[in-house]
């Protein structure tokens, strides 16, 4: 199995080198680019000497290549937008962010989700399984920004209970309960679907029946025998979920104002900030892969059934 | 035991993975003087705050200091605070309470005031030469940076220069002031000869000299009425050698910006990416009376409709621009109907025309879509009051504008239709295209124009794109149209109508309009200094732009935000790189509740 995951490991490269190649071709094959005319107050002769500072007056074969010779000493290159501050600055500037929202609505999702999953099975066809069901989904059906709009005119408008925008420094560690809500309501509606079903499936087992038989407490049948069988299935989820929460959340972002990547890669991408696309791109690419990466393993640890050869 | 080393593997693994993710990113003036030194300038002195109280004094209604705080949006993020670098409004707005220039503008009258020189020279008072192209410019004593070091005329000399380093103001302002002497020469060098700046610094020695500590000389290119106007701008501002030298090419950014040395009111105490810039007083500002704020925050929150939840919230004292979608609403508010203040801008809006292809090329066809466009139903329809409908391609309070003589443009169905037949006389008319962004106001824009259009027979294809492909499909002769507009950087009419001049194409005149009597006349009004020989070439000037229109003039920017009651003693400024408020928030106090 060690092969197994050192081949994986290996194999990151080559997929971040194509990421590198299918990006940068992408981007430079959209109309636009950073400095143009109609912009700014600029002429065109200080536009074309900006052009030539950062070699985008050469062939894009050329500037890939100036590109990957900084990417492979640590040099993600210069930010385009905020000249003077490299892409490795800006990123270093809004990980945090991103990173906490990331975190925050993960533990959410899971919380919210297992939480309801578990009540509703528990509960089955009472109104505390209709709420579950209910919740999981318009959870599902409503686009995590319209949800953050509603939020935003009820708690932050009309009661005032939450700041509308800005994260923890600026705003208080209140900011971060309405886009944590907006972004992870989604994923735990999925969890709780999963955690339900899951649920109901191991309730029918033999050896819950014999835990019954034997005339156990129902919360130790529930909390020891069922719940702890029923979260496999979903413990292998929370991988990907993480990882599209944190490479995800560049609309919960924008519309909160949250200082993080997110935000950053919106605006580069409407400012054709080419490293900084690529670089955020990147990490994405690298941080989706590493949960797949993990996923996996994860799977031949909760279940001992799965061998990888 | 097993099952618990699993669970703890389960524990461990996403701390892991967040690790290695962190580990990877680690990888207004109400005074029509700025002056409060005995060097005071040509206009006189101050006039009292709004608050009531004389210069220097706290305002008799203010609120203590501890709650002089303001917090402002400007919607995004400044690129760089770097006065020679800047290159939109909204870094502006910081930049010009960092940082002196040599006159500014009065925002109530649009007069040109000084603020770090003692005078604006006129030939009166021995300022300009004789052959009126030598400007001698006198600095008053006692300025001072920010680190309590003293501010002289070679700092200006220094940062003038920079502006026209294109390696740093390339994206910005670069070469937008061409009429220094020896200014072209200076653009037309290598930015990549090793030997650069220096060649640029050659070039314009004749330019900019350096007197004495408190003295410099501008010498123009050619006669100029809008020459001094240039130096109010933040590419003009003096900057300190030694500080720039430390921060090298990180000056003005986010990761150094509080260790700018700064001279204007205020310095910076943070920037966070991507949230928010905080300025607090400088401490050695002279150049007027201290500001009364102890703290200013601009906020970056892109989304229009949340930065108005923002400021109902209570997050915000000043919301920046309403979104028109939230405009009846306010209206409709009685409590936020009172906060709502709104100024005429110097800023128009039009559609820019590529009059090289069809059938924008038509200057016929150019007229009846001017004549067909309903701008009153535009303002009131699309805009909800926020833009005024206007048909002249100049602001009204532009010296030498004059919006009569555009009536042969302003909206008459019966006149567009005679227009259309007299450029297509068979009837075959060719489709436009309007590109616009997806936005909902500019689409709203764009399909009430689409119906008003179609009443004269015009078809109009209508595609949604992003801003940067809407802008390099106008250049390539792609689309024909873009919505755009001028915010005017200070209110000489040159600002306004040199743009459709044939030296601004591939630049700011983006419909290509290239009309070589109209250059001539353009050269010609701003060479004549004598407003009474100015005025009848700048009336020439709009009767040319008038029978062969380069834009379809739809509006007139109104600035309208929402401030809270308690915010005392803003007052807007109408050009384009002034922050919404005043000019300088030196005068703005919070008041008591």
């Amino acid at each position: 199995m060690t092969g197994y995951f050192v081949r994986r490991v290996l194999w990151i490269v080559p997929i971040l080198f194509l990421v590198t190649v299918i990006t940068f071709a992408l981007m430079h094959s959209v109309k636009g680019g950073p400095f143009q005319a109609g912009e700014s107050k600029s002429s065109d002769a200080a536009r074309q000497a900006l052009a030539a500072k950062y070699h985008l007056d050469e062939p894009v074969w050329k500037q890939y290549g100036y590109y990957m010779r900084g990417l492979l000493q640590g040099d993600l290159g210069p930010d385009l937008q905020q000249r003077g501050n490299s892409v490795n600055d800006i990123l270093k500037q809004t990980y945090k962010p991103t990173v906490e929202l990331g975190v925050f609505t993960t533990i959410y999702a899971v919380v919210v989700g297992v939480g309801l999953g578990i009540l509703a099975a528990s509960k089955r066809n009472t109104i505390v399984d209709y709420f579950s069901v209910g919740f999981a989904t318009i959870g599902a059906s409503m686009p995590n920004f319209v949800l953050g709009i509603m939020l935003v005119l009820l708690f932050a408008v009309k009661f005032r209970f939450f700041p509308p925008t800005g994260w923890i420094e600026s705003a208080g560690w209140r900011a971060v309960v309405l886009p944590v809500i907006s972004l992870g309501s989604l994923p735990a509606a999925y969890i709780a679907r999963i955690t339900r079903a899951s649920m109901l499936d191991v309730m029918n087992q033999d050896y819950v029946r014999t835990a019954r038989a034997k005339g156990l407490r129902e919360r130790m049948i529930v909390f020891r025998h069922i719940v702890r069988n029923a979260l496999i299935p979903v413990l292998t989820l929370i991988g990907p979920i993480a990882a599209g929460l944190l490479t995800g959340s560049f609309v919960i972002e924008y519309f909160f104002a949250i200082p993080g990547i997110g935000r950053a890669y919106v605006d580069a991408i409407l400012g054709r900030d080419y490293p900084m696309i690529m670089a955020t791109t990147l990490l994405y690419a690298f941080v989706v892969v590493i949960a797949n990466l993990l996923v996996d393993f994860l799977y031949a640890v909760v279940d001992p059934r799965i061998r990888y050869s | 035991m097993q099952f618990r080393n699993r669970w703890s593997l389960l524990l461990v693994a996403p701390l892991a993975a967040i690790l290695v993710v962190a580990a990877a990113c680690g990888g207004g003036k109400s005074s029509a003087d700025k002056t409060s030194t005995a060097a005071a300038g040509t206009n006189g002195g101050n006039t009292p705050a709004a608050g009531g109280t004389s210069t220097g004094g706290v305002p008799s209604d203010a609120a203590p200091a501890a709650q002089q705080n303001f917090t402002t949006n400007i919607a995004a993020e400044p690129n760089t605070i770097d006065p020679q670098a800047l290159s939109y409004t909204y870094a502006s707005s910081v930049a010009h309470q960092l940082f002196v220039t040599l006159f500014d503008q009065d925002p109530k009258t649009s007069e040109l005031i000084p603020w770090a020189a003692t005078a604006v020279p006129t030939t009166a008072n021995g300022g300009i030469s004789a052959d009126g192209l030598t400007y001698t410019v006198k600095i008053k004593p006692g300025l001072k940076w920010s680190d309590g070091s003293v501010l002289t005329a070679k700092d200006f000399v220094y940062g003038i220069l920079r502006g026209y380093n294109l390696n740093i103001s390339g994206s910005g302002y670069g070469g937008f002031i061409s009429s220094i002497k020896g200014a072209d020469a200076a653009l037309k060098e290598d930015p990549k000869a090793a030997d650069y700046v220096q060649k640029v610094n050659a070039d314009l020695a004749g330019g900019v000299i350096l007197v004495d500590d408190q003295t410099l000389k501008l010498v123009a290119s050619a006669k100029s009425a809008s020459f001094l106007s240039n130096f109010t701008l933040p590419i003009t501002a003096a900057v300190q050698q030694a500080n720039v030298e430390a921060a090298g090419a990180n000056f003005g950014v986010s990761s150094t910006a509080a260790q700018m040395v700064t001279s204007g009111p205020f310095k910076v105490k943070q920037w966070v990416a991507k949230d928010n810039i905080t300025i607090v007083p400088n401490p050695n500002y002279t150049a007027e009376h201290a500001p009364y704020l102890q703290q200013v925050t601009f906020k970056f929150i892109a989304d229009g409709n949340q930065a108005y939840n923002a400021y109902v919230a209570g997050q915000l004292d000043q919301s920046g621009q309403i979104p028109a979608s939230q405009y009846p609403v306010v209206q409709r508010d009685a409590n936020l109907k009172q906060q709502v203040k709104q100024e005429e801008e110097f800023g128009t809006r039009w559609i820019s025309v590529d009059v090289t292809i069809p059938p924008w090329n038509n200057k016929d066809f150019v007229i009846a879509i001017n004549q067909a466009t309903d701008r009153e139903a535009i303002a009131r329809d699309v805009y909800f009051g926020l833009r005024k409908a206007w048909t002249a391609p100049c602001p009204q309070k532009v010296v030498g504008c004059d919006p009569s003589l555009f009536s042969n443009l302003e909206f008459n169905l019966s006149k567009a239709q005679a227009s259309i037949t007299k450029a297509y006389p068979n009837g075959n008319i060719p489709p436009v295209t309007l590109e616009t962004v997806d936005d909902p106001t500019t689409k709203a824009l764009v399909t009430t124009l689409q119906s008003q259009w179609r009443k004269i027979g015009v078809t109009t294809n209508i595609v949604t794109t992003d801003q940067k492909t809407l802008r390099a499909d106008m250049k390539s002769h792609k689309s024909g149209t873009q919505i755009t507009g001028w915010g005017m950087d200070y209110a000489d009419p040159t600002d306004i109508f040199s743009i459709w001049t044939t030296a601004q194409v591939g630049g700011n005149n983006l419909g290509f309009y290239s009309r070589p009597p109209y250059d001539t006349l353009e050269q010609q009004q701003d060479a004549t200094l004598e407003p009474s020989a100015r005025t009848p070439i700048l009336k020439q000037m709009q009767q040319f732009l008038a029978a062969d229109p380069p834009v379809v003039q739809f509006a007139i920017q109104l600035r309208t935000d929402l401030v809270k009651p308690n915010v005392k003693g803003l007052v807007s400024s109408p050009f384009d790189y002034q922050v919404y408020g005043d000019q300088q928030l030196v005068d703005v106090y919070i008041a008591k509740q």
